[in-house]
């Protein structure tokens, strides 16, 4: 065969050009398509792929409905600048590399068979909609909203793949701004690149635990202005000379805070105003997750209230050298502590001391005590127990490269107040005695209690096939389990069996999705508000699951107030405790998350709620120590003062 | 009580692990010294204050008694020269009057007391920890951990423990021999740095012992088998022992993908991940450049190629006409590789 010169040039030409795979690009080439969109092209008579080959993508125009060679080239910079035809770019390498062929929008799914394929049958939709409800539009598919947006918000596509995870330990893809779920299912599997699981709940509890110190330092002051002075104290402090005193420290102001110590600061200082004393509150000016630094020393300040009443903030200085120059003319002074978190235990000593009082109380509501990690949470993700600060689990936790100065502190405040310790329950006083601290007397004082009423109803055969009603009433959180409820109400969202609730005082977009929150705020004012509106959505189970000792639950009494199927946590817990004390029926107790799982699963919670006797009763809440304060004051007075005394006359 | 010496191997930018070593080492065994290899120089302006550092002893390479340093440096890449020196710095310490020598990788951190292998070797010479005790449960694992096993050598040589007596001599002269000729990745001939050799000593060493506590060298590749837990008095166990050791290998790349994958259904794994990477952040060196190596380098401050080291490795003639190979005046061991691979 003869070849002519014109011939070798040709092939030598080819050869140098990349070699374009045109059986491939005619594959996903849509001829007509093509000429409808492209009337000028039709016109000219030109075979449509040749005109897109050599102008038509350079021109922006699409080769197909699904592939869009502008919005490639724009999303692929190494595309654009390699001057390459797009579609088949896409075709040999950027499918497999996870690149998509068009914007993602709202309307468009990515019409690539392989790629719509493995979507169909990887992408989660029913767990997208659960987990983000509040984001999707209305009528819009999951899908859509994962490809178009939802991917860069870091949300992820199913339950077993993380997305933020996979752009984290893949840098090329984050780094070429591919949506991780397709780069996995259409490159990264292949490439042997692991399915980045999320992270469970307990490690994203590891990942954020920080050292009380640390977390302080966001933490502002909560209370500012002008500094009371001195004498406005003494004067605020004369008016009351009549009536003995209580001096009262908690870690923040328990008027403008709410929780259960504020919840019991209140009720012991209405009770004492009630029972005749002055009632002088000291909580730091800037709480903090942790003690005060020693170097505050006295120039820390305090907000002061008296009987309730803003005095305003004062340094701890200004307060001691007040009490001392009114010490005398008052006659009897106590002292109970109900937190040293954001105090400098050192200037609260020398106050109690100026003021003349020996032993003060000092409630146990958590453990601050013992470790500024207060709930004795290794890492803020397992309780703990409180071991020595010695041991390798304080080494590898984030509280315990502190705990040894911050034990050192409170030791020497035990040592030179001798405290007597009140607990609110027995669990809690149990545990913090593994920790070594010398108190001079403990007791325990439940905050609150049961009183049995007479009502009995049996819901069993009335409500038979109904729906219950299962609710989590506590802050959200991972050491109340909110973890655990959330993985229920996601797991069982669809089953008929079971509604799931929140109720609590934060907002609804604080909280997950998919579980109905709540509103209700406990407060001084409307102690029972959460017994209310445990009745008023007809409650019937009420999941405790906290992951730590807890020292009193509130919860627990409320739930059993109401008669609701209480299913808790096992372990060393107040809420078992408080069960067995009652003698409680409507309760399960089970240990693990996978127990908890199979109860409502297996239907024995919906049986159990279904088939309980509702014995309403009524909570009283004590008024903090204030029973101990009087009995201390009372004893103190027949000791040093003829009958007929101050107190008496107040009081 | 015998004298327990520790040595470790790790070049500048390791500093901060090699710190963390020091520290938990000593955190637990108090009396136990602890010597560091360096297979470095120091970077510019950088000096090591030995009273400041959880480390008792420096040994450079030239204390070790290598003929042809500067060549028999060349030959290696990082990990390698790394690798290389043990066997000598080992011997150099029962020279020293060390009674019990153990080595760690620098990446391991200790969570407490060793002296239970301390005493183990009055019974045996020398301690092996093999890389698994027991069989993956999941065809993962058997390729993670168990292929890889057979690739990269039984046991792991993050940890070795010899006793100073007849058969633990015998081995460290013999392991220092290898690894002075034949300590390379090179896994198509059967070598994986000293690790392959170590297969080798059941079978050479009577006094050897595979050491099967769970505790000792807990890492990404048996932690499936082994699952961490704390205790209430603050003890972390590893499967049914007491956690001793644990090694971080890659903790800043993928081998935190690797402990993640492999730590089970608590969260002890991640905690130690975490505390692991704070106190390597914690306890960096300053002024130390990022991935710095001495001898990554020619003289005027280009990189060296594999393909140059592997070359010069191959060819004695090389080796013999350039006994200075980080040299480049003219004529240079850079110009003569290049030359030849045109």
């Amino acid at each position: 065969m003869r070849i002519s010169r014109h011939d070798i040039a040709r092939r030598l030409k080819a050869q140098r050009r990349p070699k374009i795979n045109i059986p491939l690009l005619a594959e996903a080439f849509d001829t007509r398509y093509y000429l409808a969109n492209n009337r000028d092209v039709a016109e000219t008579g030109m075979n449509p792929l040749d005109h897109y080959l050599r102008f038509g993508w350079r021109e922006g125009r699409k080769p197909n409905e699904w592939f869009d060679p502008q919005a490639y080239l724009t999303a692929n910079q190494d595309v654009l600048k390699a001057d390459i035809e797009p579609l088949l770019h896409y075709l040999e390498h950027g499918r497999r590399e996870g690149r998509l062929p068009s914007p993602p929008t709202e309307l468009a799914l990515p019409r690539d068979e392989a790629l719509a394929q493995a979507l169909a049958s990887e992408f989660d939709g029913a767990f997208y909609q659960w987990h983000n409800r509040d984001v999707i539009p209305d009528g819009m598919d999951p899908l859509q909203h994962f490809l178009a947006k939802g991917w860069r918000e870091g949300r992820n596509p199913t339950a077993h793949f993380d997305t933020e995870r996979y752009l984290r330990d893949n840098s090329d893809v984050a780094d070429a701004g591919l949506n991780p779920f397709v780069h996995y299912l259409m490159a990264g599997r292949q490439e042997g690149r692991p399915s980045p699981r999320p992270e469970s709940a307990a490690e994203k509890q590891v990942r954020l635990a920080v050292a009380g110190h640390v977390r302080g330092l966001n933490w502002s002051e909560q209370h500012s202005g002008p500094v009371v002075t001195e004498a406005s104290i003494v004067s605020s402090l004369i008016r009351g000379t009549g009536s003995p005193l209580i001096l009262s420290f908690s870690h923040d102001d328990y008027l403008a805070n709410v929780g259960g110590v504020q919840q019991v600061v209140g009720h012991e200082c209405e009770a004492a105003i009630t029972a005749g004393f002055h009632y002088l509150h000291m909580s730091p000016a800037r709480p903090l997750p942790t003690l005060a630094p020693v170097t505050a020393g006295a120039d820390y300040k305090l907000w002061l209230r008296l009987d309730g009443q803003p005095l305003g903030v004062a340094t701890a200085a200004a307060v001691y050298n007040a009490l001392a120059s009114v010490r005398e003319q008052l006659p009897h002074v106590d002292a109970v502590i109900h937190d040293l978190l954001g105090h400098a235990p050192e200037a609260v000593a020398t106050i109690i001391k100026v003021a003349g009082v020996s032993n003060p109380l000092l409630w146990l509501h958590d453990y601050s005590t013992l470790c500024d990690g207060y709930t004795l949470m290794r890492n803020d993700v397992e309780f703990c127990s409180s071991p020595p600060p010695s041991s390798t689990a304080c080494m590898i936790c984030c509280h315990g490269a502190g705990r040894v100065s911050h034990l050192q502190r409170v030791q020497w405040f035990f040592e030179s107040q001798r405290p007597t310790v009140v607990s609110p329950s027995e669990v809690a006083l149990q545990v913090w005695q593994a920790g070594d601290l010398r108190p001079a007397e403990s007791e325990v004082q439940p905050l609150a209690y049961l009183v049995e009423g007479d009502e009995q109803t049996r819901v069993a055969g009335s409500s038979r096939d109904r729906r219950v009603t299962v609710a989590f009433i506590s802050t959200v959180n991972y050491s109340k389990g909110w973890d655990a409820f959330e993985g229920l109400a996601w797991r069982f969202a669809e089953d008929p069996r079971y509604s799931f609730i929140r109720l609590g005082n934060q907002s609804h977009h604080e909280v997950g999705n998919g579980v109905r929150t709540v509103e209700v705020q406990v407060s001084a004012e409307d102690p029972l508000a959460m017994v209310a509106a445990i009745q008023r959505e007809f409650v019937d189970v009420v999941v405790i699951w906290s992951r730590w000792a807890e020292t009193f639950s509130f919860v627990t009494l409320e739930s059993m107030a109401t008669g609701a199927l209480i299913v808790a946590r096992g372990g060393t817990t107040n809420v078992v405790a408080l069960i067995e004390r009652y003698g409680y029926k409507a309760a399960i107790v089970v240990n693990t998350d996978e127990e908890l799982f199979e109860l409502f699963r297996s239907g024995a919670v919906w049986s159990a709620a279904n088939d309980r006797t509702v014995n309403r009763s009524t909570i009283i809440h004590t008024g903090g120590a204030i029973n101990q304060l009087i009995r201390r004051h009372l004893s103190r007075q027949s000791a040093n003062r003829p009958p007929g005394g101050r107190w008496e006359q107040n009081g | 009580m015998a004298s327990v010496h520790c040595f470790t191997s790790a070049t500048y930018s390791y500093l901060s692990r090699v710190r963390v070593l020091g520290n938990t080492l000593k955190r637990w065994n108090p009396d136990w010294s602890l010597t560091w290899v360096l297979p470095d120089e120091a970077p510019p302006g950088v000096v090591l204050d030995l009273s400041r550092e959880p480390v008792d002893r420096v040994i450079h390479l030239d204390e070790l008694g290598i003929s042809d340093l500067e060549g028999w440096i060349f030959q290696h890449n990082l990990v390698e020269l790394c690798t290389a020196v043990k066997g000598a710095t080992m011997l150099a310490l029962f020279k020293g009057g060390a009674e019990k020598v153990f080595y760690f990788d620098p990446d391991i951190a200790v969570f407490s007391d060793l002296s239970e292998l301390a005493d183990l070797l009055n019974e045996y010479e020398i301690l092996l920890t093999p890389h698994q005790l027991g069989a993956s449960s999941s065809r993962q694992g058997v390729i993670d951990n168990e292929i890889s096993s057979l690739r990269h050598g039984v046991y792991n040589l993050g940890f070795i423990g010899v006793a100073n007596r007849e058969q633990g001599r015998d081995f460290a002269t013999w392991w220092r021999d290898r690894l002075i000729t034949d300590c390379y990745d090179d896994i198509s001939r059967g070598l994986f740095t000293d690790q392959r050799w170590c297969d080798l000593v059941p079978a050479f060493f009577v006094g050897s012992h595979i050491l099967r506590d769970e505790g000792c060298n807990v890492a990404s590749w048996n932690l499936d088998t082994r699952p961490l837990r704390v205790l209430g008095d603050g003890t972390i166990t590893a499967g049914s022992a007491r956690l001793k050791f644990f090694h971080f290998t890659k903790a800043d790349s993928s081998g935190k993908q690797m402990i993640e994958r492999y730590g089970g259904g608590n969260t002890v794994a991640s905690e130690l991940l975490k505390w692991y990477t704070a106190e390597m952040l914690r306890l960096r060196g300053d002024g130390i450049p990022e991935g710095w190596w001495a001898y990554s380098r020619y003289a005027d401050g280009s990189e060296i190629a594999s393909a140059d080291r592997k070359a010069y490795r191959l060819s004695s003639e090389l080796r013999a006409t350039f006994p200075h190979p980080f040299d480049v005046r003219s004529p240079s061991l850079r110009e003569q590789v290049r030359k030849r691979a045109e």
